[in-house]
């Protein structure tokens, strides 16, 4: 500690409190040291400044952006995005159409650069504000079902915000069910065994808010959803539909009922790859912290073709 | 990259290649847990958020390491930033969530390796008025009065005031006697 102590009455007790935290804050520091995987996380960084040489190297941009952006920032109001999933994908629709249509009168093209830059940033503040845990792979496998008894599943899941999907298979690779929920299109089941799909709309039940302590023993057994091989449906009672998987998968890490085996990058994108304990041995989830490519990439993963003939509608 | 009015804000490839790896290596394994630590004690994430943010903080470095003139303090304070950005997000997009409790306001795993005294130590570090537990965090990250007066905006005096009180309230509240601790 840097700081300078005036020397007078009441001096050996604050010598002492210097002491206690100076200790403390090594003993901590030295603690937390133990709990990374300090080698693996150096390992990660200077990788990405490998990949930050390739991709730096012939990155210019054009004379006079950084000002043409300013000015067009300055002109527009200021205003902060509204957080959530719902202004991530208006936002990146946004970027779509500004940076992949360009108007058809719209000859100017350091024009498109200018907007594409702002909304890019836009897009990148979006995402920001979503939070970067709130997406989630898992993969579950499971002892069987009632439609594959006796057999294993597996249940490879997508979670984006309260968007998900869950695609259950056969050990042999067959699909056996597909369910997932999409603000655009509500909550969809396929049943590839009887071949027919049902929609309804909402996620199933509402989300309330848990009333009572909010513990890790009332928390764990709401993670129970987590290792059957699928996401919260119509049957899940209100109570145990956590609002977001990730969060879900946090809330277990925090409170022991998972592990977090690591932090690479997936496909050039950071990701903490969360293990279980040995009381789960078919479980592995991931974390990502996504770029905008990567929600691209997630929000394809979440949506769920019924329409090519093969199915029937349920009921 | 540079900029097209040729400003600089990030470090191009060649630039990139002039870092040294060694020395960032080095510095990362030294500063790595005191980051960690530091960004779980002033914003309450659990160690592996924290981690994260910090991770994510370096990573940013990395982009602008020639640049930077005091690249522990920028550091410090992109991943203090990160950090309540990110419990301010988590606080908006989850208002139904199962947060567990915390019967202790430390990580349970950091809690496990420390001393009975060294977890009162933390937990009432924690427990100060938000100024002053900022202004004893940064000191005890080991930054000075001029540094931390000039990333937290606040001038010389305020920071040896936040300081005072801050020691003042430990050395109560851990029951030591101590009045004169400017």
């Amino acid at each position: 500690m840097r700081w300078r102590r005036r020397r007078g009455h009441g001096d050996s007790g604050i010598a002492e409190l210097d002491a206690r935290l100076s200790e403390t804050w090594e003993a901590a520091a030295a603690a937390v040291g133990t709990m990374l995987d300090l080698p693996a996380g150096k390992e990660a960084l200077l990788a990405s400044s490998g990949q930050l040489q390739e991709g730096a190297a012939d990155l210019r941009a054009p004379r006079g952006l950084t000002g043409r952006v300013a000015r067009q920032r300055r002109r527009r109001p200021d205003r902060r995005l509204v957080a959530g999933g719902a202004a991530v994908l208006a936002a990146a629709a946004v970027a779509l159409a500004v940076v992949g249509v360009p108007g058809p009168g719209d000859n100017r093209t350091d024009g498109r650069a200018v907007d594409a830059a702002y909304v890019v940033k836009r897009v990148d503040n979006a995402l920001g504000a979503a939070g970067p845990g709130a997406i989630a792979q898992l993969t579950v496998t499971g002892t069987g079902s009632a439609a594959t008894p006796g057999g294993m599943t597996t249940a490879e899941e997508w979670s984006y915000g309260a968007q998900w999907r869950s695609v259950t298979s056969s050990r042999s690779g067959r699909p056996v069910f597909d369910e997932g929920f999409r603000t655009s299109s509500a909550y969809t089941f396929v049943n590839y065994e009887a071949r027919t799909w049902a929609r309804q709309p909402g996620p199933g039940l509402r989300a309330e808010p848990v009333p009572g302590s909010r513990s890790c023993a009332a928390a764990v057994p709401a993670l129970a959803w987590l290792f059957q091989p699928r996401l919260p449906g119509p049957r899940l009672p209100a109570s145990s539909q956590p609002s977001t998987v990730a969060s879900a998968l946090r809330a277990a890490i925090s409170c022991g009922a998972l592990a977090k085996a690591g932090r690479q990058r997936v496909d050039g994108t950071a990701a903490n790859i969360i293990a279980c304990d040995k009381h789960l041995p078919g479980f592995a989830g991931i974390e990502y912290h996504c770029n905008a490519p990567c929600i691209q990439r997630f929000k394809g993963a979440l949506e769920i073709s019924v329409g090519d003939g093969a199915l029937r509608e349920h009921g | 990259m540079l900029l097209g009015d040729g400003t600089r804000s990030s470090v191009a490839g060649e630039d990139l290649k002039r870092v040294d790896q060694a020395e960032i290596g080095t510095f990362y394994e030294r500063e790595m847990p005191r980051l960690v630590l530091f960004v779980t004690i002033r914003t309450g994430l659990d160690i592996h958020a924290a981690s994260d943010v910090a991770q994510a903080a370096f990573e940013k470095a990395l982009t602008r390491w020639p640049t930077l003139r005091n690249p522990r303090a920028w550091l410090y304070r992109v991943a203090q930033n990160e950090a309540l950005a990110r419990c301010e997000a988590v606080r908006r997009e989850v208002p139904t969530d199962l947060v567990p409790d915390r019967p202790d306001p430390l990580s349970a795993a950091l809690a496990v390796e420390l001393r009975e005294e060294q977890r009162e130590v933390l937990v009432h570090l924690r427990g100060l008025p938000p100024k002053q537990q900022q202004v004893m965090t940064w000191t005890l990250a080991g930054f000075g009065d001029a540094e931390i007066a000039g990333v937290l905006g606040l001038s010389m005096n305020a920071v040896k005031q936040s300081r005072y009180y801050a020691r003042r309230n430990l050395a109560k509240r851990l029951r030591l006697a101590g009045r004169d601790s400017r």
